[in-house]
C-alpha cells in the first residue's frame, strides 16, 4: 500500500510542489508587506491564505480520486492494475494519498496562515495597543451567550472529529461513484455525470443516515465529553469508508475492463 | 505449470469479445494467438493478465483463479503504451523493480542501451517504435512464467524484429509459457510450437504446429482459416 501511495504522490509531484509554491509566495506578501510598511499587504496575505487554503485542500481531495477516473479510462490503469495488488490495498492506498494530500496541503498553508495572521495580529496590536480590550471584547461577546471558552473549544473539537470523517467518508464515495461508473459504462463521455449521480445518490443516503442515527451537536462542557458524543458519527464515517472502499474494491476485480 | 481456460467468455456490452473458449497450455510451450483485427487476442490476454474478468468461465495457472496471487508470475507486454504522463524509461524501470520482484533493473538497462533508448526521456515522447522497443525491454527483463506479448514484433525495425525473436527464443524452456499475438506469422513460427486460432471471438482451431499444419505453413494454415473473413 505504502509502494502505491509513493506513486501517488510522485505523479502528482508538480501539482504539489506549484501549490507548495503558491502558498510560500502568498505569505512572503506578509514579511514584505511588514518591511515596507504596508499593512494592506499584511492583510491581503491574510486573507488570500485562508481563501487558498480552501481552494487548496479540496484541490487536494479531488485531485487523486479525477486521476483515478482517468486510470479506469485510459491505459495508465494497466500500470496499477498489472501488478501483485490487492483492489482492495490498491485503493486504500489510493483513499489514504487522498487524505495525506489534502492533510499536507491544509497543515502547509494552515501554518502559512497562522503566521501571516499573527504578523497582522502583531501589527495591529502595535498600533493600537489594545490587545487587552480586545481579548475583553470576545470574553464578553461569549458570557453574553452563555458560553465558556472551554465550552467553546470542546464543541469545536467534536465538530471538527464530525468534519473530518464526513470527509473520508465524501472521498469514499467518491472512489466508489467513480468505480460504479466504470463499472456501467466501458467508455463514453457520460462516465462523469453518472458518477456525479451515484455520488449524490451515496451523500443524500449519508445526509438521511446522519438524521437517522446521529445525536445533534450540543454545546459540551469538557473534551472528554465531546470526544464521548463525537464517537457514533466517527464509527458510522469509518464503517461507511470500509464498506465503500471495500464495495469498489470487489467491482474493480470483478466487474471494471481496462 | 499449466495454464487453463475453460468454457471462457467476455462480453462488452452485449456483444461477446470472446465466446466459450477452453484450451490448456503447459509450461514450455511458445503458442501464438492468431486471428484477425477484433478476434478477441488482447482480450484473451488481458483475461490471463487479470486485467479484466471473464463474463462466464474459468481461467487459472496452476488451479489458482487469475488474480493477485498470478500477476506475480505474469508478464504482460500490452500493444498501447500505458506509462504514466511524467515517466520516462529510468521510471518505468524503477515502478516495475518496486512491484515485481522478478524485475531485473540492470538487465533491463541493458536492453535500454541496446535498444538506443533514452533513459532519461519522457515516454510520451518517444516515436511509437521506440516505446514499443522499451514495453519488450520491461516485459523481457521479468522473470515470470508466464510471458505474454502483444504484437510484438508490429511496427519495430528488422534489426528489432530478430532481437526480439531471438529474446524470446532464449527464454523458451519447460518451466515457462509464452504467448505472442501477432500478424506476422512467418517471422513468429520460428520461435512457437503451438497455436490458437481465435475468429470472432471463438476458438477455430488450437494445437501444435505440427498437427495443425502438416505439409503446410502456418501463413497458409492462417490463410486457409480467415480467408473468408479478410474478404470481409
Amino acid at each position: 500500500m505504502l509502494t502505491i501511495i509513493k506513486y501517488e504522490f510522485r505523479k502528482n509531484r508538480t501539482s504539489l510542489l506549484v501549490m507548495l509554491l503558491v502558498a510560500a509566495g502568498l505569505f512572503l506578501l506578509a514579511p514584505f508587506g511588514k518591511a515596507l510598511g504596508k499593512e494592506s499587504l499584511l492583510a491581503l496575505s491574510t486573507i488570500f491564505l485562508f481563501l487558498y487554503a480552501l481552494a487548496a485542500f479540496f484541490y487536494a481531495l479531488t485531485r487523486g480520486i479525477s486521476a483515478y477516473s482517468s486510470e479506469l479510462r485510459g491505459r495508465t490503469g494497466y500500470l496499477l492494475m498489472m501488478v501483485p495488488r490487492s483492489t482492495m490495498s490498491i485503493l486504500f492506498g489510493k483513499l489514504l494519498f487522498s487524505l495525506a494530500f489534502a492533510a499536507l496541503m491544509l497543515a502547509v498553508t494552515a501554518l502559512a496562515l497562522g503566521a501571516s495572521a499573527t504578523m497582522a495580529f502583531a501589527e495591529m496590536v502595535e498600533q493600537t495597543q489594545q490587545i487587552e480590550g480586545f481579548l475583553n471584547l470576545i470574553r464578553y461577546g461569549l458570557a453574553q451567550i452563555g458560553l465558556s471558552p472551554a465550552q467553546l473549544a470542546a464543541t469545536a473539537l467534536c465538530a471538527a472529529v464530525e468534519i473530518l470523517g464526513s470527509i473520508l467518508v465524501i472521498v469514499g464515495f467518491s472512489y466508489l461513484s467513480v468505480t460504479l461508473s466504470a463499472t456501467l459504462l466501458r467508455e463514453g463521455k457520460l462516465r462523469g455525470l453518472v458518477s456525479a449521480l451515484f455520488f449524490l445518490a451515496l451523500f443524500a443516503l449519508l445526509a438521511w443516515l446522519e438524521n437517522r442515527i446521529l445525536p445533534e451537536v450540543e454545546l459540551y462542557a469538557s473534551y472528554e465529553e465531546a470526544l464521548l458524543a463525537s464517537l457514533p458519527a466517527s464509527l458510522l464515517h469509518i464503517i461507511l469508508t470500509c464498506a465503500c472502499t471495500a464495495a469498489s474494491a470487489v467491482l474493480l476485480q470483478k466487474k471494471v475492463s481496462l | 505449470m499449466k495454464l487453463c481456460a475453460k468454457n471462457l467468455s467476455r462480453k462488452y456490452h452485449g456483444v461477446y469479445a470472446l465466446r466459450d473458449v477452453s484450451f490448456e497450455l503447459n509450461g514450455g510451450d511458445v503458442c501464438l494467438l492468431l486471428g484477425p483485427n477484433g478476434s478477441g487476442k488482447t482480450t484473451l490476454m488481458k483475461l490471463i493478465a487479470g486485467l479484466t474478468s471473464p463474463c462466464a468461465g474459468e481461467i487459472a495457472l496452476d488451479g489458482v483463479p487469475i488474480g493477485t496471487a498470478t500477476k506475480r508470475r505474469v508478464a504482460y507486454m500490452p500493444t498501447e503504451n500505458y506509462f504514466y504522463s511524467y515517466m520516462t524509461a529510468r521510471d518505468a524501470g524503477k515502478y516495475y523493480a518496486d512491484f515485481f520482484s522478478d524485475f531485473d533493473f540492470s538487465a533491463y538497462e541493458a536492453r535500454v542501451e541496446r535498444g538506443q533508448l533514452p533513459m532519461d526521456a519522457r515516454i510520451r515522447t518517444l516515436s511509437s517504435g521506440m516505446s514499443a522497443k522499451l514495453r519488450l525491454a520491461l516485459a523481457l527483463s521479468r522473470d515470470a512464467e508466464v510471458m505474454m506479448f502483444d504484437e510484438p514484433i508490429n511496427g519495430v525495425d528488422m534489426l528489432t524484429r530478430d532481437w526480439v525473436i531471438e529474446e524470446i527464443a532464449a527464454r523458451r524452456d519447460a518451466g515457462r509459457i509464452l504467448l505472442i499475438s501477432t500478424h506476422l506469422v512467418e517471422q513468429a513460427e520460428v520461435v512457437a510450437n503451438r497455436s490458437l486460432f481465435l475468429s470472432h471471438g471463438e476458438l477455430v482451431r488450437a494445437g501444435t504446429l505440427d498437427e495443425l499444419c502438416g505439409e503446410r505453413s502456418l501463413e497458409d494454415l492462417y490463410r486457409e482459416v480467415y480467408g473468408g473473413d479478410a474478404q470481409c
